[in-house]
């Protein structure tokens, strides 16, 4: 049997008792072992990935909702950290998790988290780089943000679940927020001192980045950010988001 | 600091809830183990470990890479195992003699190869290509296992020896391992031990298992070494001499001070060793 066949028939023995007794003899009823480490092993990553969802179903149900999950989504990668992306969208669909309609806007901004966590790392903004381009070209270049960065929309407050279930900010300003409170932009990043940190945005500030994301000029997402908010003070966020390591960039775009 | 290789003495698998006490209280152990694939990428673990890194030996133990998975080696994981290989220069480079995936889905398993010939000469391959991609000598580990094929036609350490002779790779003894396989596959630990070449094994690995309830043993590293394996350790220590030995501990993961009273059992093995009566 060629070594192709043989790993294919591997994998239908760790689930059916008659293949392993033809691919194993009298070690046979070791073949499930397998079948299990798999299934647990991938709930297992799931469970590191989305710890706000963790907490807000508890462990049993999410044991359920894991590994139902992973018995139809297969791996694709030797590095377990990359398993799991759309496993917000499969519970946007488990029926048994309807009544939690946020659930599924959660999952999506602990994947974020994850991926901020093991994101490149990369360098802060040069800001006198910056200052020297400011003068002549500021309308020609955009900014960069950090491959930690995302930005998230959801028309449930999921910055304010994600906060109220952070193990050291649990106080009065990070309590239970009601689920119908209304809609959240959230932005996910990594800190100088690599702290994972997801704070809610306000409409133009979201807007703002969103452009930056997108590689539109300065002017035009400034132009954005203004359309939200003619107050939107660009000097002050601009300081902040490049202290956070939000902003890491700039590039010059070509003359048009 | 450079460490050119991994000194003959206990050192310890480092797992992610034990990385920060490391850092912050720097145990005296003489050299540190860990997963490659919990530093791909970049942010705090990696971060930690460069630290940690310039005080200990370290050793890289890749448990992805899924070396003798027939559809061929993934270029992308050689790719993030090499960026991590020269971002730390680690001491020593290993990984499983197993396989892991098929052309549409990976396992995260160490999955076991039949013994044939025909599963040697892939893996010699396989283990070559590595080398090449990774610019660096790969140990092996042998397996756990809780099947054996009914084409297996080469005993274990036979296997490992030609591995080790026609790859030029070393080999990576894993104690639990045989000790697993001689319960659950009836065969003869000290048989394998003595069939290696006692040159190529750069490192043994103690370890504990667990029982399934229909007594098949799980390879789960998540108990204490059993006094069998500790004995295995003294068998293997007088075979080959001093090497470097490393205590795995991956479930039920204990303080890390229980894990350093263990590692200091094997040190005095080790002791006893280099200091002949």
């Amino acid at each position: 049997m060629n070594l192709d066949d043989l790993q294919q028939r591997f994998i239908a023995a760790t689930h059916d008792a008659a293949k392993a007794e033809t691919l194993f003899g009298a070690t046979a009823r070791g073949a499930s072992a397998y079948a299990n480490n798999t299934l647990f092993n991938r709930a297992d990553a799931l469970a590191e990935a989305y710890p706000v969802v963790l907490q807000l179903v508890g462990e049993e149900f999410f044991g359920g909702m894991a590994r139902a999950y992973a018995r139809q989504a297969p791996s694709l990668s030797g590095d377990m950290n990359t398993y799991g992306g759309d496993f917000p969208s499969f519970i946007a669909t488990f029926v048994p998790a309807q009544a939690l309609p946020y659930l599924a806007d959660t999952a999506r901004l602990d994947w974020h988290c994850h991926l901020a966590y093991y994101a490149a790392d990369c360098g802060a903004l040069r800001l006198d780089a910056l200052a020297a381009t400011f003068g002549e070209e500021q309308a020609g270049f955009h900014f960069v943000l950090a491959p930690a960065v995302s930005l998230l929309h959801s028309p449930w407050p999921i910055a304010s679940l994600w906060r109220a279930h952070q193990p050291l900010e649990h106080d009065a300003a990070n309590a239970f927020p009601s689920p119908d409170q209304g809609s959240e932009q959230a932005l996910v990043w990594r800190n100088v001192r690599n702290r994972v940190q997801v704070q809610r945005l306000l409409p133009a500030e979201f807007a703002f980045l969103k452009a930056c994301q997108k590689a539109l000029p300065l002017a035009e997402a400034l132009e954005l950010a203004l359309d939200e908010d003619m107050e939107f003070d660009f000097g002050l966020s601009l300081q902040r988001w490049v202290t956070d390591q939000v902003i890491v960039d700039f590039q010059l775009d070509p003359k048009s | 600091m450079h460490h050119p290789s991994l000194p003959p003495a206990a050192g310890l698998g480092l797992r992610l809830p034990h990385i920060r006490q490391v850092l912050a209280e720097r145990p005296a152990i003489a050299w540190l183990e860990v997963h490659p694939e919990n530093y791909f990428g970049g942010g705090a673990n990696l971060a930690a470990l460069t630290a940690i890194r310039a005080d200990y030996p370290l050793s890289l133990h890749g448990v992805g890479l899924g070396l003798g998975s027939a559809c061929g080696l993934d270029e992308t994981h050689l790719g993030k195992f090499r960026s991590l290989i020269e971002r730390l220069e680690p001491a020593s480079v290993s990984e499983h003699l197993c396989w892991n995936r098929t052309p549409t889905e990976c396992f995260n398993d160490l999955l076991p190869l039949p013994y044939s010939q025909a599963a040697l000469d892939f893996m010699v391959a396989q283990v070559e290509q590595a080398q090449e991609a990774l610019r660096r000598h790969l140990l092996i580990e042998n397996l756990s296992s809780y099947v054996a094929f009914n084409e297996d036609a080469i005993p274990e350490g036979e296997f490992l020896a030609e591995l080790a002779r026609r790859s030029g790779c070393g080999l990576l003894l894993d104690l639990n391992n045989l000790y697993v396989n001689q319960h659950n596959l009836d065969r003869d630990a000290r048989a394998a031990i003595e069939a290696l070449p006692v040159q190529a094994v750069g490192e043994i690995h103690i370890a504990g298992f667990e029982e399934r309830e229909d007594g098949l043993w799980l390879d789960t590293h998540g108990t204490p070494v059993s006094d069998a394996v500790w004995d295995l350790l003294a068998f293997a220590l007088t075979h080959f001499g001093p090497r470097p030995v490393l205590l795995e501990r991956d479930t039920h993961l204990p303080p890390l001070a229980d894990l350093l009273t263990e590692i200091a059992r094997a040190q005095t093995m080790l002791n006893a060793q280099e200091t002949p009566v």
